[in-house]
């Protein structure tokens, strides 16, 4: 679903206006490369795998450096510790089980420094059932369906999910739609996937994700950096990390539940 | 401790007050009454009259009222509005008497043009700063944007004055924010005075008699805000004949009518505005803007009534709504709705009462359609006002303000009404209540023919109540006490002593030297998280959490005229310290968050600047060049560790200048050119890569400048030979003449072809858009 700002400002401006856009070239300063850790857990795999690598300039082109050398630490609150190996430059990954939950500490020491963040896996919600309908006419494409996904909200927890939709050929669209239940605490919930189409006798796989509180923050505040569309918002700001220590990405941890619909009118 | 500091500052000033005292009594006598248009009735407000013989004189307040204490003797007065032709009156003082004079409209198009409603050497004379007085009529020939009139454009291009983003109706003043604003049309409080999401104010051109704008100095009568006050007055409605006038653009059409009640006695004025932009959407071929309605209308009314000389009734009100919706999946309905009852009374020659009830109302309506589950979210404010605002004209010297109000407001931060649909909860967030009043006194004081003064003082209060739920914080934002307060319970009370004082030193008729320190204080806050004004910013009141803000500003001037008048000059400095200003720690969530006040953080900013201001009063050609050279910064602990850091509207240099040539008595040229600093903004600096996402890195708050902004705008209205009693007039402007691509937003995305390859984008709006409008009146 997109956000209502989003198509409130993006509409009157292409209506009302003679509005043009074009790339132009921009000053930005150079900054200290700094310390990224890109990770979740999941309830359904029996591995982890985190990404270390460094920040670059904006207009930089290519690849993000790796951090090599790393001492990448897991631990849970019941004991376990694990340290993750290096298998390949910016991958380190080792065998791991995640527990609804159970809190979970990665411990990241590189060049230096250390980087901690702490997640609570939690409590699985499972799609119901998906559905289809054809698209409305006032969407800015027609003619195929959109895809519903149905939940039942458990009642008095607050709880964050994000939806994740592959297209027939196992792809998926850099979309970042992530929700919570603050007005729909207890109920069962539709949600629709309007940001694409689908066509007769496709297979479309929806993957529901139930995200830690602080991995729904930061994926919030992630997707709010690209919201406001051609607008920009007034105050951007970093996403909100529960990494200490200054590094940039987030220690996530969220659990899965897929289903698959064919559309078959 | 704190009211004993202040009883005894109330007991000096009564002090004070009362040594005048001994001017009363002495053989003088007065002479007052109403300044009024000939051809129409309506009130002329700030109309000078002048004593000749004794080189003294006074204006008429904003109900066209004036009152004269003078010796005994003959005189004679010059009564002069700009626009209308002087009128000199033999008056012999030997008692008190009433003298209601009717002045003449000037009949050649050419005097029409006289910018700014003023006694020529007004900016020299008088003990007040920083303040711009406009009606419509001078302004009408200022090319606009698609030649829809609007008041607030054209005060964007005064000195001290910046415009918010290309096209709107959002204005800074001196470096405060768009909320730091007072806007009051009839007394009534507008708190969105925006409609298409800001790019046209709610001010229908026709319907508005007269616009003052205190940039901050303003005298004890006022406040509320920290920045500015925008006194907008309705026209009266003809109390001469009916009267019809209209126009139609390609935005917008108008229509007016007024008419007396009983001629000479009373008077009512209706005028109607509505866009059609949405008429054109539904021709569109794209299926998104075919289903689109988007549209405003608005409505002003007003109606007065002379129940005898000394007392006379106004009721006034404005209606306004924007739609926005697009079939079955939206609808966004927002708008003001004003009253304003008033009751002038004059209780002799010297004493004049204004009493008012006033209401406003502000609200706006969110339906959203999820998978046929139809939710409605409403926000809003509401307030009633009871305000008495006495005048007391002591003599030619002397005029005493005084006066109180007290508000009562209702907040609805926020519900959602889920009808009776499974998917959504109903929600209501409670309205928060609370009073704001106000006392103060106002002194206007001639010492001497070389040192005049306006001082006095203002004591505001603010008391929220409950029924209300109260939380506090800890620094992780989570809740440490929950106060529960029933209703009618105090939560607290602010009360804050604001001194205002402006010195004129008039070294020569054509010179003077002013100087000026105010204080405001304001207790209502808009929460705004977009850089286009959304009518869902939401106002909250202080509470325990969220302090008033304050602000003190010292300002100095030197003004000068020349040629008669024909030129004025100025330079004023000005240094504005601002205190408990607010913003949201990053990630905040402000939409329906009952939590909202721990998402904010406090801090303070400072302002300060100069402004050049030259304007051509008189003449074929006139016109005026601002130029302010100015900085405002904020600093808060929870932003960049409380470095200092430039507000987004800071912007170094700003430069309007607007030109106005009569040709012949049809063609009237017009031309504007405005140039400013670009807007500081955060850009990012970094990236990095997260799932498959390109995430910037942001450094620091507001570290980056927009381009610098320019643009040229031509005018001609052409205005052939009146017929009869048929006026009509054909306005053509072309905005942005030379194209140039002034960026509205920059936004930043990874190269489609190329996902690591990053670009900075443009968004341009407005280039070269013509536009045609026929204004008409019989």
């Amino acid at each position: 679903m997109k956000t209502v700002k989003t198509i409130i400002l993006t509409s009157i401006v292409a209506f009302l206006f003679s509005a043009c856009q074009d790339v132009i070239d921009i000053d930005l300063d150079s900054i200290e490369p700094k310390i990224v850790v890109d990770g979740a857990l999941t309830d359904i795999s029996d591995s982890v795998q985190i990404k270390i690598t460094k920040s670059t300039d904006y207009f930089k082109p290519g690849n993000y450096p790796a951090v090599s050398g790393a001492t990448v630490t897991l631990s849970d609150d019941i004991g376990n510790t694990r340290q993750l190996a290096e298998i390949k430059p910016v991958i380190y990954a080792g065998d791991w089980r995640s527990i609804e939950g159970t809190e979970y500490t990665l411990e990241v020491e590189a060049e230096g420094e250390s980087y901690v963040g702490t997640v609570k896996m939690p409590y699985k919600v499972s799609i119901d059932s998906l559905s289809f309908e054809p698209t409305p006419e006032y969407m800015e494409f027609t003619g195929g369906y959109l895809v519903n996904c149905h939940l039942h909200d458990p009642a008095g927890v607050e709880n964050f999910y994000r939806l994740k939709v592959s297209k027939p050929n196992g792809s998926t669209e850099k979309i970042m739609y992530v929700f919570d239940d603050a007005f729909v605490d207890g109920n069962e919930i539709s949600t629709q996937w309007d940001n694409e189409q689908f066509f007769e006798n496709d297979t479309v796989v929806v993957e529901l994700q139930t995200l830690a509180e602080s991995t729904y923050d930061y994926y919030r505040t992630l997707s709010s950096l690209f919201e406001d569309g051609m607008i920009g918002t007034a105050n951007p700001s970093n996403p909100v990390t529960n990494l200490s220590n200054g590094a940039l990405g987030y220690f996530g941890a969220y659990t899965v539940s897929r289903d698959t619909i064919v559309i078959l009118p | 401790m704190k009211p004993k500091i202040e009883n005894r500052i109330l007991i000096s000033l009564s002090m004070v007050l009362l040594s005048f005292s001994s001017v009363f009594a002495d053989d003088k006598e007065t002479v007052s009454g109403y300044v009024i248009s000939a051809e129409t009735g309506e009130k002329l407000i700030g109309s000078t009259i002048y004593v000749e013989e004794l080189k003294t004189g006074t204006v008429t307040n904003s109900y066209g009222f004036y009152s004269l204490t003078l010796p005994k003797g003959n005189y004679t007065f010059r009564y002069s509005y700009i626009g209308y032709d002087n009128a000199s009156v033999p008056t012999e003082v030997l008692s008190s008497s009433r003298k209601n004079i009717e002045l003449q409209p000037v009949s050649t198009q050419v005097e029409e043009v006289v910018i700014f409603s003023e006694g020529a050497d007004k900016n020299i004379r008088k003990a007040e700063m920083g303040v711009t007085k406009l009606s419509p009529k001078e302004t009408k020939v200022i090319p606009v944007i698609l030649g829809e009139q609007d008041i607030l454009k054209t005060i964007q291009l005064l000195p001290g004055v910046n415009s918010g983003t290309e096209g709107t109706t959002g204005f800074y003043v001196r470096g405060g924010g768009v909320d730091q604003n007072l806007i009051i049309l009839d007394e009534a409080p507008v708190y969105s005075a925006s409609h298409l999401m800001g790019f046209f104010s709610v001010f229908n051109s026709d319907a508005i008699k007269d616009v003052e704008l205190y940039k901050g100095n303003a005298p004890a009568n006022y406040g509320g805000r920290l920045s500015s006050i925008l006194d907008i007055q309705m026209n009266d409605g003809n109390s001469k004949k009916f009267a019809t006038s209209g126009g139609i653009g390609l935005l917008a059409s108008r229509l007016t009518i007024e008419s007396p009640i009983v001629k000479d006695k009373g008077s009512f004025i209706i005028s109607g505005r509505r866009s059609y932009a949405d008429l054109f959407l539904a021709f569109s071929k794209d299926n998104t803007q075919a289903n689109t309605d988007l549209y405003f209308y608005d409505l002003n009314a007003k109606a007065n009534y002379k129940i005898n000389d000394n007392n006379r009734m106004y009721l006034s009100g404005y209606f306004g709504r924007d739609v926005f919706s697009l079939k079955d999946l939206f609808s966004l309905k927002w708008g003001n709705k004003t009253g304003t009852l008033r009751w002038n009374h004059i209780f002799n020659n010297r004493l004049f009462l204004n009493s008012s009830l006033i209401y406003s109302d502000y609200n706006y309506g969110f339906g959203y359609n999820f998978s046929d589950n139809m939710i409605y979210i409403k926000s809003g404010i509401r307030d009633i006002n009871w305000k008495e605002d006495f005048q007391y004209y002591i003599n030619a010297d002397n005029t005493l303000k005084f006066g109180f109000n007290a508000i009562h407001h209702t907040y609805r931060p926020g519900e959602i009404d889920a009808e009776d649909n499974d998917l959504f909860n109903s929600i209501f967030m409670g309205r928060k209540q609370a009073y704001e009043g106000a006392a103060y006194i106002s002194h206007e004081l001639s010492i001497s023919d070389h040192l005049k003064a306006t001082y006095g003082l203002r004591y505001s209060g603010f008391m929220p109540v409950g029924p209300d739920t109260l939380y506090t914080y800890n620094e992780d934002d989570e809740i440490t006490n929950t106060e529960i307060f029933s209703r009618g319970d105090i939560i607290k009370k602010y009360g804050t002593l604001e001194p205002r004082i402006t010195l004129n030193f008039i070294l020569d008729p054509k010179s003077s030297v002013k100087l000026s320190y105010a204080r405001n204080a304001q207790y209502i806050h808009l929460l705004s998280n977009s850089s286009a004004s959304l009518p869902t910013d939401v106002w909250i009141p202080s509470s325990k959490n969220v302090k008033p803000q304050i602000a003190d500003q010292l300002a100095a001037g030197f003004f000068r005229n020349f040629k008669n008048n024909m030129f004025e000059t100025s330079v004023e400095v000005y240094y504005k310290k601002l205190q408990h200003q607010i913003d949201y720690q990053n990630g905040a969530e402000i939409l329906l968050n009952k939590n909202v006040e721990s998402q904010l953080v406090f801090g303070k900013g400072r302002a300060y600047g100069v402004e050049l201001f030259v304007k051509k009063r008189t003449g074929k050609l006139t016109g005026w060049l601002g130029y302010t050279l100015s900085r405002t910064e904020k600093s808060f602990d929870a932003i960049d560790n409380g470095d200092w850091y430039p507000a987004k509207q800071d912007r170094t240099h700003d430069i309007s200048i607007v030109g106005m040539y009569q040709l012949n008595k049809k063609w009237n040229l017009s031309a504007n050119w405005v140039f400013n600093t670009g807007n500081a903004v955060t850009f990012p600096s970094g990236k990095y890569q997260v799932d498959e996402f390109t995430v910037p890195v942001y450094t620091k708050r507001n570290g980056y400048r927009m381009p610098n902004y320019h643009r040229l705008d031509i005018g001609a209205t052409y205005t052939p030979k009146k017929k009869k009693r048929f006026e009509s007039s054909w306005n053509f402007s072309i905005y942005n003449v030379y194209g140039r691509r002034n960026a509205f937003s920059i936004t930043f995305r990874e190269n489609e072809n190329n996902p690591t390859q990053t670009e900075a984008v443009r968004l341009s709006l407005f280039q070269m858009i013509p536009s045609v409008t026929y204004n008409f009146k019989f």
